[in-house]
């Protein structure tokens, strides 16, 4: 099972979009006549929950689906957005102690989320992970979102990444910190990041970082739906859906089984050679937006999807590894029904020929 | 005499469950079933009786296969437990000898090692259950993959256990070499560790690569007719296709049958050479074998050739190699015929095969190879089908390449730190290193 802890405004939106997601690809398994299919089995089991609600008893997999509700920790030292929350249809999905929230805010201010409200929640805190991580049985990782730029994300997610290091070294801790755009309306998101980024190197088994800007970009090329807006104001709707559509992703060939299945704990075994080094770059192929005619990132045949995803175009950060850097490791996971081993094998062959630049002891760096 | 099957990991599991279902395929066909005669019939019989009594339990009108079914995921064990899946089949899974972890082993061998302690208790307790309702077991199949975490780490810990339960058993443990281009990036550790500890736990190694079978099944597909990629499925079924020639009953040249005992011990003169290869003509398509009719001195004339190649595909051979230049010298030969005609193959054995220049300076003639037969019935589909089982020089060359490679990663020490969380240090990989580079230059001195 994974447990997602969502800090901070940005932490929680993304946060929502994300059980939006889940809740509709499981939704999408089931069909929607057969009451009798909607079956809680072993995939559901890795994210909610499901509970009688009249007895409030938990019931085991697999059980008919009463009422789910989500492994999550919620926290925001703002009423905002948690009030949205509770507003919204997901509000079924979370108990009450699931949310921590405080009043005023922690004012762009790393260091007021991470010292003072850090240590005047370390208990609720640390009580309400341990209710969390007791219904596992056997919890496989952390997965924590939040902001870089702003003090709640950045100041309170970190000393939570840190919390749950002293708690439970051995579960994996896997951060998708957003970083800031160029053009960021905090002035003080560069000190809250470098502060952040510390801590993530220290604390977090696997931090993949995304990028405002490249966000905006993929948004801007694929999302046909979405016009650019006049008043300068960003898409954060799509820009969320791809954010909770990687997480999804990553943790699918956990849930779901196939020929080669791929845990999440062998992505931080087989992408991280040094303890330190474990930032890892992430793309989709293809970007996950409803298709319309002039989604021009739907591609065209099976190699060009593994072309795409090492262009940069659709990574989640702004680099460009081919032309300027090297590369480590590689790890892919595909979602489908047509895509065999073969046609893997040919197009790792020709990538590694062409493209890529892989350091000298780990030619073979592929996952 | 019974064997057991232990299927460690995805890749065991999967290749298991097919081995049990072609065994019962093999069993059920009878090609040409006019040409039964009397005597041939109860011949017959007796080859299905002994095979169903070496992997399956009988009793009422079920078949349980005598196997131990050990994951640390759910999924794949999950499939193969299906109700749905079961009701298909002839035979099933006991229950009690399957056993799931939760939490997987994340393709770390450090990690599969330590569940294999946790796990123990549990696999020996299956394993008791099996010996039980068994008469006489000589025989322990592990299959594994090497590169991941549950089959190299947890399976070379089972193997342990089961060699100091079980000390006077024949462990024949199969092997996956992953793909050389890279399934995993920690394969090669993984692959290091596992045949460090491997080697002197077990008696014998049948290698098989996935390079290898990923060639044939492309060869196989694209055969068929059928335009569409190759996977894992395909692989498989030549896996389990070559494995069961290897693993169904035989009969020695006075038409009694023998053990898979009888077999390994032709082929293992020394305990220090255990790594085994299996070579199969003819390597046809199903579609093709209707068509096809092979004459068996072509079949071993073209095994013979394929020997000299270094390869185990019959395309892409040259041809005018000769014997003194062959690529290859092993220490000993068993080549297992089958199908329905009575022809003896000594002769062309003996033309092709006894060659000195094969085969290592301290063996004599008579050590060379030997022959067993089953003439009764045909292989699945194949109307003439030869299995050449060797203990040569063969998978030397992948060995060599995963020690390269670790030796690469480990100057570096890059992912150790994974390892070290589990307690394996660097000396467990030094002294993997060293071990594998004395099976390297022993089998290079041959």
């Amino acid at each position: 099972q994974n447990i997602v802890v969502q800090v901070g405004q940005c932490g929680s939106q993304i946060g929502c979009r994300f059980w939006d997601l889940a809740l509709r690809e499981h939704a999408s398994l089931m069909s929607p006549t057969n009451a009798k299919k909607c079956i809680y089995d072993a995939s559901m089991n890795a994210f909610f929950r499901n509970i009688d609600s009249s007895k409030n008893t938990p019931l085991a997999y697999p059980s008919p689906i009463h009422t789910l509700k989500a492994r999550a920790v919620l926290v925001d030292m703002e009423e905002g957005v948690l009030r949205s929350i509770l507003a919204s249809p997901l509000r079924d999905l979370f108990e009450g102690e699931q949310f921590i929230r405080d009043v005023s805010g922690a004012g762009n201010n790393w260091a007021v989320g991470n010292r003072f409200y850090g240590g005047k929640y370390r208990n609720v805190l640390s009580e309400e992970i341990r209710r969390q991580a007791e219904q596992c049985d056997s919890l496989q990782s952390f997965m924590l979102i939040h902001s870089m730029g702003g003090g709640t994300g950045s100041g309170l997610g970190t000393f939570i990444l840190g919390l749950l290091d002293e708690m439970y070294p051995k579960v994996c801790r896997i951060v998708t910190p957003v970083y800031p755009s160029k053009d960021d309306d905090v002035i003080t998101s560069p000190y809250n990041s470098v502060l952040a980024t510390r801590e993530l190197t220290e604390h977090a088994d696997c931090v993949i970082p995304v990028d405002n800007d490249s966000l905006i970009d993929i948004v801007a090329r694929c999302d046909s739906s979405s016009k650019p807006k006049d008043d300068g104001r960003h898409p954060f709707d799509s820009m969320n859906t791809i954010v909770a559509n990687l997480i999804l992703n990553l943790t699918s060939s956990s849930r779901f089984d196939g020929p080669l299945n791929v845990d999440l704990s062998e992505i931080p075994m087989n992408l991280v050679p040094y303890p330190r080094i474990h930032y890892l770059i992430s793309s989709q192929v293809p970007a996950p937006f409803k298709t319309s005619a002039a989604n021009s990132s739907i591609p065209r045949n099976t190699n060009q999807i593994f072309r795409d995803a090492l262009s940069p175009h659709y990574q989640t950060l702004r680099v460009r590894p081919q032309t300027d850097g090297v590369y480590i490791a590689c790890g892919m996971i595909l979602r489908s029904k047509t895509i065999q081993m073969s046609d893997i094998r040919r197009n790792i062959d020709m990538l590694k020929l062409k493209h890529m630049k892989f350091v000298k002891w780990n030619e073979d760096g592929w996952k | 005499m019974s064997c057991i099957v232990l299927q460690l990991g995805q890749c065991g599991n999967q290749v298991g469950q097919h081995v049990f279902d072609t065994l019962v395929e093999d069993n059920q066909t009878h090609v040409n079933a006019a040409k039964s005669t009397i005597t041939n019939r109860s011949s017959v019989d007796e080859y299905v009786r002994n095979s169903l009594d070496r992997f399956f339990i009988q009793y009422d009108n079920k078949l349980i296969a005598r196997a131990l079914a050990i994951d640390t995921e759910l999924k794949v064990i999950e499939q193969l437990t299906n109700e749905k899946a079961q009701a298909k089949r002839h035979w099933h899974y006991e229950k009690k000898c399957v056993f799931e972890g939760r939490l997987g082993s994340g393709n770390n061998w450090a990690c599969g090692y330590r569940n294999g302690s946790l796990a123990e208790e549990h696999i020996l307790e299956k394993l008791r259950w099996q010996l039980e309702h068994a008469d006489r077991v000589d025989t322990i199949l592990p299959i594994l993959s090497l590169a991941g975490g549950t089959g190299s780490g947890l399976g070379a810990y089972a193997v342990e256990c089961v060699r100091d339960e079980l000390p006077r058993s024949f462990l024949l443990t199969t092997i996956v070499v992953p793909y050389t281009s890279g399934e995993v990036v920690v394969q090669n550790y993984n692959s290091l560790l596992t045949l460090s500890h491997l080697y002197h736990s077990t008696d014998a190694l049948l290698v098989f690569e996935n390079d290898i079978l990923q060639q044939y099944a492309k060869k196989l597909v694209s055969c068929s007719g059928v335009d569409r990629p190759t996977n894992i499925h395909d692989m498989n079924n030549i896996l389990t296709r070559h494995l069961c020639s290897f693993l169904q009953p035989i009969a020695k040249k006075d038409h009694s049958f023998c053990d898979l005992n009888y077999l390994l011990e032709q082929l293992l003169p020394h305990t220090f050479y255990k790594l085994l290869t299996l070579r199969c003509v003819p390597q046809l398509s199903d579609q093709a074998l209707d068509f096809s009719t092979y004459k068996w001195s072509s079949l071993i004339k073209t095994l013979s050739q394929m020997y000299i190649n270094n390869s185990y595909l019959d395309e892409g051979l040259n041809w005018s190699l000769k014997p003194f230049q062959t690529r290859t010298k092993s220490l000993a030969n068993v080549f297992l015929s089958r199908s329905y005609d009575k022809e003896d193959l000594d002769n062309e054995l003996k033309q092709y095969f006894n060659q000195s220049d094969f085969y290592s300076s301290f063996l004599s003639p008579s050590n060379y190879y030997s022959a067993f037969q089953y003439r009764d019935k045909s292989y699945l589909n194949y109307e003439k089908y030869l299995s050449f089982v060797s203990n040569c020089q063969t998978p030397v060359a992948s060995l060599d390449r995963i020690v390269n490679k670790s030796w690469q990663l480990f100057g570096q020490k890059a992912y150790l730190h994974h390892y070290m969380k589990y307690d394996i240090d660097e000396q467990v990989f030094l002294n993997g290193f060293v071990q594998i580079e004395q099976v390297i230059k022993s089998y290079n001195q041959l």
